[in-house]
């Protein structure tokens, strides 16, 4: 993928959406090198390299993806940084936070300076490197968080790793605290969930697969909030699944705690009843709950208290030719997400400034990060988008090296034509 | 064409059993009819000849030779034979044709025992076979035109009619 | 947003709406459940002859691909298809062959260049019956021996064939099964026959941690006590107890199970005096049943294991028929695309 070094770019009549200022209008944005210099009027005496026709489209602010999984280091016949980034940029990511749980696992700096050096030199996408909360992700002893945080991660987190019990919870956040680098948590209790590779309600009674009861996340949810009061450590909630989990999360922030949380999108779209017929390509980790979880999920969006990332996971084919239970987990999101988002819009699942804030502000925000944004001085991480195209993913015109995208083949919404990242075009639709 | 009716018909193969079959031999015999229209046959002629010997039915369904071809036939009913070892058996069909019919129904009754004797009945010969196989007794014989076939409703009235596929 | 409806029965019937893979009993029809059962009326006549055997699938190779351990249902199988004059192979696959390396997609693609024409499955994964004839061998009949949780559709038949036989109906009949429903894919399968085949009431007996969470959204209704439970029931079907529940919190102890469970004389007299007891066995007595009642009168078990082998033949038979009409069908379709190609 050629960068693009033009200096001076104008992105003429689209509309222009930026939750964090309010923004909803038709605007020309105007860039140079990797700013914003000017939205509306075209600056005195600015020289344009090249032209974005983005009439009749949505000018938004770069995508931010809490959650991806890359396959590397570790895992080729999967995927790579610069498969998976550039899939990514083709759907309007700028920004992604780069999954632990590569081979080796990314619990020492060498490791982070790997994965930030391949994204580099694929260009498509700026990736932050999330860092193992224990050794090896073994759940047992600290990882060294110090030296994660100095070489570039934005966060810490287990994944779907179990740790040890509580008191190993708590030193890691007593120590993370310290450290000052916040923790991201996707709740879960090990033993409730025992076996259970789906929701566990009367779809996975009908199937004879063992279930993850609701419980699983709420009990976990609920020791992980008493304990983050305890040591004060900066928290996030990655990839809740159930209505419930969210509420105590929403009643946690009422009484002052300050956490925050995610949804992977495909549990805004995908219900266990799904499942029906075994269908292997649905099994994933966090589990799809029912439906009234899904409504609750989509609520929360539109409320602005959950932002949305992909939980990209790509496979193989072999990965999902077994029966269920026997399957990997994981769905490759990526190839879609643009089109999939603007598709919930379309169908009324959610508004499309909620959808917007979900994927720009909000995970800027958790990042703590000055991005998300398009506002005269910021990074020029930009997406345009036609919200009233239809685009059909096809098999063969696939980015990632994962084949389980269940989307494929079918007409959704929202053909991106061009993303910005840092002033640079990583993609540009023909 | 007019079809000869079947009371003239089992009336005739009646007749004919007489000649064929001894007094005592008749007297013995096991009457057997392939379902369907074979059996309302052979319960008609079994009236006709006054037997007190048990009435038995053969369903051919697993014996026939075109499972590749068609498959199982949705309705199979069981076949219900006394014992016939060393006995002289009448097998009865409706219409005889191709003869796999009958191939498939010797095949089957070989499976149950050893019999003594099997005359076979047919009350209508449309010749037509595929097989060497021809009845000893017959109520009619019946020359076909193309794409016509023989349909026979029953028990009661037993009827037949001459129908043309399509 | 779902990715696709799937019906559970739609990969089991051809296009003529006729059985070529035998999966499970959800979604069957009643007619196909019937025409089942009216099959293997059929073949127990056969049964009791001298010569048991039809030369219905001559000609076929039935493997018996067993990657669970069972004598018992893999030898009716493997008689099944011998009365059907069908070639069997018998593979019993260990599943740490499996996890050596070959992965289950393999082994069977190795085993259908073998021209194999049905594979008679057990496996210890919910959905890897369904698994094997909608991915990795659809044009080779699949009888499902038994899958994890999910289902043991010839084992539920076979009851249902037993209770036609002894009760006539299933109008009016209600039925209680007893057990550990929550590992029983035989309850499962049951549980659907019974619902599809007319059924008036079907319950579930047994502790709470044995019993699903949301089993009622089967249609069945749940009962811990076993006085209030078997009140007016004319079948009960009695499920084995594995030991390996006492080790997961499931059970406290055998002891307690059976006190509570256990169906002895006593408790079976708080059925209907003509009800049947069931068991798809093997049976531990003394456990959920006590000798008394399995050896008594209104015992039907070794009803149930002689009617095992016709039922057996009938869905091998069947499956293999709605197979083979498929294939006819996909060469006449095919012959005909080429006959329309020619020039006129």
């Amino acid at each position: 993928m050629k960068l693009h070094p033009q200096h001076r770019i104008q992105i003429l009549g689209g509309t222009v959406i930026d939750p964090q200022s309010g923004l909803h209008a038709v605007k020309d944005v105007f860039i140079e090198n990797d700013t914003i210099v000017a939205i509306g009027t075209k600056p005195q005496d600015f020289q344009v390299e090249k032209t974005i026709d983005a009439s009749g489209q949505l000018v938004l602010p770069g995508f931010i993806d809490l959650c991806a999984f890359l396959a590397e280091p570790g895992f080729a016949q999967k995927g790579s940084i610069a498969s998976e980034t550039r899939a990514a940029a083709h759907n309007g990511i700028t920004t992604l936070c780069c999954a632990p749980d590569t081979k080796p696992v990314i619990d020492s700096s060498a490791v982070a300076n790997l994965i930030k050096d391949r994204a580099q030199q694929a260009g498509n996408v700026r990736v932050l490197p999330l860092g193992a909360l224990s050794a090896g992700l073994e759940g047992e002893q600290l990882s060294n968080m110090n030296g994660l945080k100095e070489a570039g991660c934005v966060a810490l987190t287990n994944m779907d790793a179990p740790m040890r019990d509580s008191r190993v919870v708590m030193q890691c956040y007593h120590y993370a605290a310290g450290v000052g680098v916040p923790v991201m948590i996707t709740p879960l209790d090990k033993a409730l969930a025992d076996v259970g590779c789906m929701h566990q309600g009367p779809t996975s009674t009908k199937l004879g697969l063992a279930g993850i009861p609701e419980s699983a996340e709420t009990v976990a949810l609920a020791q992980h909030l008493l304990l983050i009061e305890q040591t004060g450590v900066k928290a996030h909630f990655n990839r809740i699944s159930s209505g419930r989990a969210l509420a105590m999360i929403t009643d946690a922030k009422a009484k002052g705690l300050n956490v925050t949380a995610d949804v992977a999108l495909g549990n805004l779209c995908f219900i266990d009843e799904d499942i029906l017929g075994f269908d292997s390509a649905m099994h994933v980790v966090p589990p799809y709950r029912s439906e009234a979880d899904r409504q609750a999920l989509l609520a929360g969006v539109n409320a602005g208290e959950l932002a949305i990332c992909s939980n990209h996971r790509p496979h193989e084919i072999a990965a999902k030719m077994a029966p269920f239970a026997a399957s990997e987990a994981g769905i490759s999101v990526l190839d879609s997400f643009a089109a999939v988002l603007m598709n919930l819009v379309k169908r009324g699942d959610l508004t499309l400034e909620a959808a917007v804030k979900a994927v720009t502000q909000t995970p800027a925000a958790i990042l703590d990060r000055e991005l998300g944004s398009l506002r005269v001085g910021a990074l020029a991480d930009v997406v345009v988008i036609s919200a009233e195209q239809d685009v059909v993913v096809e098999k063969a015109a696939l980015q990632s090296k994962g084949t389980n995208n269940p989307w494929i083949g079918q007409a959704l919404n929202g053909k991106v034509s061009a993303t910005l990242c840092a002033g640079h075009v990583v993609f540009e639709a023909e | 064409m007019s079809l000869p009716q079947p009371q003239q018909l089992i009336a005739t193969m009646a007749n004919n059993l007489q000649s064929l079959l001894s007094p005592s031999e008749l007297q013995q015999a096991i009457v057997v009819g392939i379902h369907t229209g074979g059996a309302w046959v052979a319960q008609a002629l079994h009236e006709q000849l006054a037997l007190t010997t048990e009435l038995g039915s053969l369903d051919i369904s697993f014996y026939r030779d075109d499972f590749t071809q068609h498959g199982l036939h949705p309705e199979v009913k069981s076949s219900n034979l006394p014992d016939i070892e060393d006995q002289i058996l009448i097998l009865v069909d409706d219409v005889i044709m191709s003869g796999r019919t009958i191939r498939a129904a010797m095949n089957e009754l070989f499976d149950f025992g050893r019999p003594q004797r099997v005359v076979l009945a047919a009350m209508l010969d449309v010749g037509q076979r595929d097989l060497p196989i021809q009845p000893d007794v017959c109520g009619s014989k019946l020359d076909l035109a193309e794409g016509q076939r023989v349909k026979i409703s029953g028990p009661t009235p037993l009827t037949c009619n001459l129908v043309t596929l399509d | 947003m779902t990715s696709k409806s799937a019906s559970p029965s739609a990969v089991q019937l051809n296009e003529q709406g006729r059985l070529k893979h035998f999966l499970t009993t959800e979604g069957l029809s009643r007619e196909i459940l019937t025409e089942i059962l009216d099959t293997a009326d059929s073949f127990i006549s056969t049964q009791e002859r001298s010569v048991k055997t039809v030369p219905l699938l001559r000609g076929k190779t039935v493997v018996n691909l067993f990657f669970e351990n069972s004598t018992r249902t893999r030898s009716t199988f493997e008689l099944a298809a011998k009365r059907l004059s069908a070639d069997i192979l018998n593979l019993d696959i260990a599943r740490s062959a499996t996890s050596k390396g070959e992965t289950l997609m393999d082994t069977l693609w190795n085993l259908q260049s073998m021209y194999s024409d049905m594979f008679v499955v057990r496996h210890a994964d919910s959905g890897a019956a369904h698994f094997i004839a909608e991915h990795v061998t659809p044009n080779v009949a699949v009888i499902n021996a038994g899958d994890g949780r999910h289902a043991h559709p010839t084992q539920a038949m076979l009851d249902m064939l037993t209770i036609r036989r002894e009760k006539g109906q299933f109008e009016n009949l209600t039925v209680a099964i007893i057990g550990d429903i929550l590992h029983s894919r035989v309850a499962r399968s049951q549980i659907y026959a019974l619902k599809t085949l007319g059924a008036a009431e079907v319950r579930v007996i047994g502790p709470n941690t044995l019993l699903p969470n949301d089993i009622e959204a089967l249609g069945v209704k749940p009962y811990n006590n076993m006085k209030q439970g078997l009140k007016g029931v004319d079948v009960i079907v009695t499920l084995r107890l594995q030991k390996e529940r006492m080790q997961n919190a499931l059970l406290p102890s055998e002891s307690e199970f059976y006190r509570m469970y256990g169906l002895n004389t006593d408790k079976l007299a708080y059925a209907n005096p003509d009800a049947i007891v069931m068991h798809p066995g093997p049976i531990n007595r003394g456990v959920e049943i006590e000798s008394a009642v399995a050896d008594g009168p209104q015992s039907v078990i070794l009803k149930q294991v002689s009617n095992g082998i016709p039922l057996r033949m009938a869905v091998m038979a069947m499956a293999m028929s709605g197979q083979t009409q498929e294939q006819q069908a996909q060469e006449q379709q095919a012959q005909d695309e080429q006959n329309s190609g020619e020039p006129a």
